[in-house]
């Protein structure tokens, strides 16, 4: 399964699905990342954690760990 | 209760300036506790302009699902019955995450009025949002506002009172059809008491399973399990959870509506985007500031704003000063031309006592301040027939390269020597004298005592005379200043900022009150308000005096007068400014690693004003408010303050006998020395002795500089005029430079100076803008602990350097230590925890 | 003490005194009226803070 911090700085993919449950996922959810949206990876901080991305026009950190539940193209 | 109050909840993601609209239409006259149970904090306050509203603020959410403290009291409280009607905060630029929450608030059946904030900065970009179109998709009012500039709140209140007489209104916005279905099926299933207006909420809650909203619904068992059947074939139609689908369907209506209301325009390449290209530029961006500081520094204090100020301070202030430069070069050459004869003549009288000559008629002369009569003594002992063979070596120094040079004296040249005469400024050209000399002037022909005289010309003349001097100064750093800060270049600073310290933790934002606080830490300290998350915004506080504002400079200019006597070593000036900034940086990571400040970045989106010109009369007028308010301080606070001063240090005890000193120690040089302010500040200069200047006029100085950072100056120089320590050396620089052990205790002063607690007016800004004494002992303890420690350092270090070991070595060095490993240790586990407003997703706790 | 003494002293008092109740009732940093405790309301009519008020507009516009 590939997720979120396996796509490199300055690529892109789109979400499949969001695994897991509870609150983490949910909050995921809420800020957007969906099934089938697109998003960018702009940058990674110096100890790869956290990742920034850009999804529906805006920029989310999102650390590594949070990164490992959503699934992606 | 009045049958008219009303109740009003704010509602909105972070960061879409809902505090600043909280704040802006209550005043912050509220009242802050907590939401009951939970540490989260509640905000309510009576609207300013009708005090029969009340508005309580939520927490800033994303969504008003069960998961968060936050999330929880915000659904409680609108499902409580007690809003009237909800004002949804929806940030414009960020149309789409914000739509999200104003979703669900709708839902939930209350009369909602969606205030559109920021909409200007979006329209600027030349993207459009059709309120009226949002407006119909919503099923709701939409109000444009600026909470910043304070536009469109009058129409909002108006739009609130509207919707707020319909008590309820019925969500209109609709799902998939297939979404739909389920739902009507399951508010069927509802039972009967539950309002037309709540059904739809409900309905959306039993299908998302959210059990901390349908338990109080109190469903029946036959019903749960016939809403869970219903659930469970959608999930398995849908291939997806019920939380999934619900989700999407909001994005998937979203989606639609910015697409019907969002006209973007085409991006394009503006010539501000070009040059932002570079200044903002990953790399470069810090060094072009830092080139730019350093210019203009190097300009205010160094170059031009020097040439200023040693007119006005040694000049105007000073001796005395020609019109227009007129006769001033002949003038020095006689002056120096005496100046060389009167080494001679000292030369020659000082071997001609040593050979037993009689010259106590020079001394006297001498000691009485009698040129004349001095000249005539000297003449007399070179005539005497003992004196013809005295040969003595008179040596020179040049002023500008310290070169000394010798010359062989005999009787006939010390006769030609005392027939120069000390040249009258006033025969080589137009010559206006000096101020203190003036004033000295015009008392002793009034008959004033010398205790008035001392009082006007060593106090207050002295002191508010040498604030005014550094207004060259303080004029050319405001000129560029403001052209800076009017061209549009400063906010790219806090771009440029933002970008490499968020990696530290810390945000852009903050490097906004510093930027405003070179000019004055008030509106700087006030400016933090625009921070929303409260620890950041604390932080902020606390670090953003380390910026030297314009009140400091004058110690940054003595200062470098001080260290550097010649303009050679021009590049010190800027270093103190970049001193603060480095305690502000340095301060910020540390303090983001202690558990009080931990916590995500608050993220920070700035629109980057385009470039343009200033017009002349703005920035005019921005100069001249801010110096003219430096010389209303001068006359005012400083002049107040150097009259105590003046007494303090002119009367104290000696020998058991308390009275005005010049007359009880019966005209000792020393005899500041007894007096209460050497007492006073002798009592508080140990703390001061580690970092190499514990004589009590530096104390003095320091503690002066708490009232106003000008009175650090005005101090000096009043006690360096008090003890005339100014007369025989017409510069204030050097004089005080003297004051100081090495040169390392000058910068140590300076640094503790400098970054220490501000002053009086900025320590009260500080407590109000904390709102807690506890705080602001906090930021007034760590300013005064870190100016410390980095006093400590510099005056160790550079002892160490010169090879002086102590204790205090060692102390410096452990210090050090102790905060290279806070700057890069790694950031502490859950250091971005579970705080209040994380941009990015919460840990599964 | 020369009648000269007197008048110079009781002037430098006069202004020693107005100067601390102006303080006391404006604040020693400029020239507002809550004793450097104010707060945005009073900005508007502070003249130490007018210009600086415009920077800080000026650089907090656009800010979230």
């Amino acid at each position: 399964m590939k997720t979120l911090g396996d796509v490199a700085v300055g690529g892109s993919s789109t979400i499949i699905k969001l695994h897991g449950s509870g609150a983490l996922r949910r909050h995921l959810m809420d800020m957007g990342l969906i099934k089938g949206t697109p998003f960018n990876v702009v940058k990674v901080a110096p100890l790869g954690d956290p990742i920034e991305i850009t999804v529906r026009g805006y920029e989310l950190s999102i650390r590594k760990e949070e990164a490992a539940i959503v699934e992606v193209e | 209760m009045a049958a008219s109050e009303l109740h009003i909840a704010l509602a909105g993601n972070p960061n879409c300036g809902k505090t600043t609209l909280f704040n802006l239409i209550t005043g912050q006259n509220g009242y802050v506790g907590n939401w009951p149970g939970v540490t989260v904090e509640k905000k309510e306050a009576k609207l300013s302009s009708d005090k029969s509203v009340t508005v309580t603020d939520l927490p800033g959410i994303y969504s008003l699902s069960p998961y968060s403290p936050e999330e929880q009291v915000s659904r409680d409280y609108l499902m409580s019955g007690e809003p009237d009607a909800v004002i949804q905060v929806v940030d414009a630029t960020n149309l789409e995450r914000n739509l999200y929450l104003a979703l669900q608030v709708i839902e939930t059946g209350l009369p909602t009025v969606v205030a559109l904030n920021m909409a200007d900065l979006l329209e600027r970009n030349g993207d459009r949002i059709e309120v009226e179109a949002l407006s119909r998709q919503l099923g709701c009012p939409v109000v444009m506002i600026s909470a910043l500039k304070n536009t469109g709140i009058a129409e909002l209140f108006e739009k609130v009172r509207e919707v707020a007489a319909k008590k309820a209104v019925t969500p209109e916005h609709s799902f998939d059809a297939a979404i739909e279905e389920v739902l009507t099926r399951l508010e069927g299933l509802l039972p009967d008491n539950v309002p037309a207006h709540k059904r739809r909420y409900y309905a959306v809650k039993l299908f998302e399973r959210d059990e901390a909203a349908t338990k109080l619904l109190k469903l029946p068992a036959e019903q749960a399990a016939e809403a869970e059947r219903v659930i469970a074939q959608c999930e398995a139609d849908c291939d997806d959870d019920a939380e999934s689908i619900i989700t999407s369907e909001r994005y998937g209506v979203i989606a639609h509506i910015v697409d019907e209301c969002l006209r973007r325009a085409p991006a394009k390449m503006s010539t501000s985007e070009k040059i932002d290209r570079v200044v903002t530029n990953r790399w470069l961006g810090l060094p072009i500031f830092a080139a730019i500081m350093f210019g203009v520094y190097w300009l205010a204090i160094s170059t031009f704003g020097t040439a200023g100020t040693d007119f006005t301070n040694d000049q105007i202030f000073g001796d005395g000063w020609f019109f227009l430069g007129q006769g001033r070069e002949a003038y020095d050459e006689a002056a120096g031309a005496y100046s060389d004869a009167q080494t001679e003549i000292g030369a020659f009288v000082a071997v001609a006592g040593e050979q037993g000559i009689d010259i106590s008629a020079y001394t006297e002369a001498v000691d009485a301040e009698d040129a004349e009569a001095a000249n005539a003594a000297a003449a007399a002992i070179a005539a005497q027939p003992a004196a013809a063979d005295i040969r003595a070596t008179a040596e020179f120094e040049d002023e500008d390269t310290g070169e000394v040079t010798t010359s062989s004296v005999d009787a006939a040249a010390v006769i030609k020597d005392a027939a120069v005469a000390e040249p009258d400024p006033a025969e080589f050209g137009p010559w206006v004298p000096g101020v203190p000399d003036v004033v000295t002037g015009w008392l002793e022909a009034a008959g004033a005592s010398a205790i008035v005289i001392g009082l006007v010309v060593d106090g207050v003349v002295a002191g508010v005379g040498a604030v005014l001097g550094f207004i060259p100064q303080m004029f050319v750093l405001f000129v560029l200043l403001s052209f800076l800060e009017d061209c549009g270049y400063m906010a790219r600073v806090a771009f440029v900022m933002d970008r490499v310290f968020r990696r530290f933790g810390l945000s852009g934002k903050s490097f906004i009150p510093m930027l405003v606080s070179t000019g004055c830490g008030i509106p700087g300290v006030l400016s933090t308000k625009t921070i929303e998350n409260e620890k950041d915004r604390r932080m902020t506080v606390i670090t953003t005096t380390f910026i030297p504002c314009g009140a400091k400079l004058p110690i940054i200019a003595l200062l470098m007068g001080a260290l550097v006597n010649d303009n050679e070593a021009a590049w010190i000036a800027p270093l103190f400014y970049f001193l603060g900034v480095f305690a502000v940086i340095v301060s910020g990571i540390m303090l983001k690693k202690t558990k009080l400040f931990a916590g995500r970045p608050t993220p920070f989106v700035m629109e980057l004003p385009s470039y343009h010109m200033p017009s002349v009369r703005s920035w005019a007028l921005h100069v001249w408010e801010r110096v003219s308010s430096y010389i209303k301080k001068a006359f005012t606070i400083i002049f107040a303050s150097t009259v105590v001063v003046w007494f303090l240090s002119n009367f104290g005890v000696y020998k058991g006998v308390f009275g005005f000193l010049p007359d009880v120690t019966g005209g000792l040089e020393e005899f500041t020395d007894y007096s209460v302010l050497a007492m006073v500040s002798g009592a508080l200069s140990w703390i001061f002795a580690p970092l190499g200047f514990e004589s009590w006029q530096a104390t003095a100085m320091t503690v002066n500089g708490l009232v106003a950072k000008e009175n650090v100056v005005a101090t000096a120089a009043s006690i360096l005029h008090i003890s005339g320590a100014t007369e025989n050396d017409a510069s204030l620089w050097t004089a005080f430079g003297a004051m100081f052990p090495t040169v390392g205790a000058v910068a140590a002063f300076g640094a503790f100076n400098l970054l220490c607690a501000p002053c009086f007016a900025a320590m009260g800004t500080i407590r109000a803008q904390m709102d807690s004494a506890k705080w602001t002992a906090i930021a007034l303890g760590y300013e005064c602990a870190f100016a410390w420690v980095v006093g400590l350092m510099i005056n160790q270090f550079y002892l160490a350097a010169t090879g002086v070991f102590s204790v205090w070595t060692v102390v410096a060095a452990v210090f050090a230590a102790l905060i290279l490993f806070q700057l890069f240790r790694p950031m502490p586990k859950g250091a971005f925890g579970e705080d209040e407003e994380p941009e990015g997703a919460r840990s599964a706790a | 003490m020369n009648p000269v003494d007197i008048i110079i002293l009781a002037l430098v008092a006069i202004a020693f005194v107005a100067v601390c109740l102006r303080v006391r009732r404006k604040g020693s940093c400029g020239d507002c009226s809550s004793a450097g405790t104010c707060s945005a309301s009073h900005k508007r009519s502070c003249p130490a803070m007018k210009g600086v008020d415009q920077v800080e507009r000026e650089l907090s516009r656009g800010v979230r």
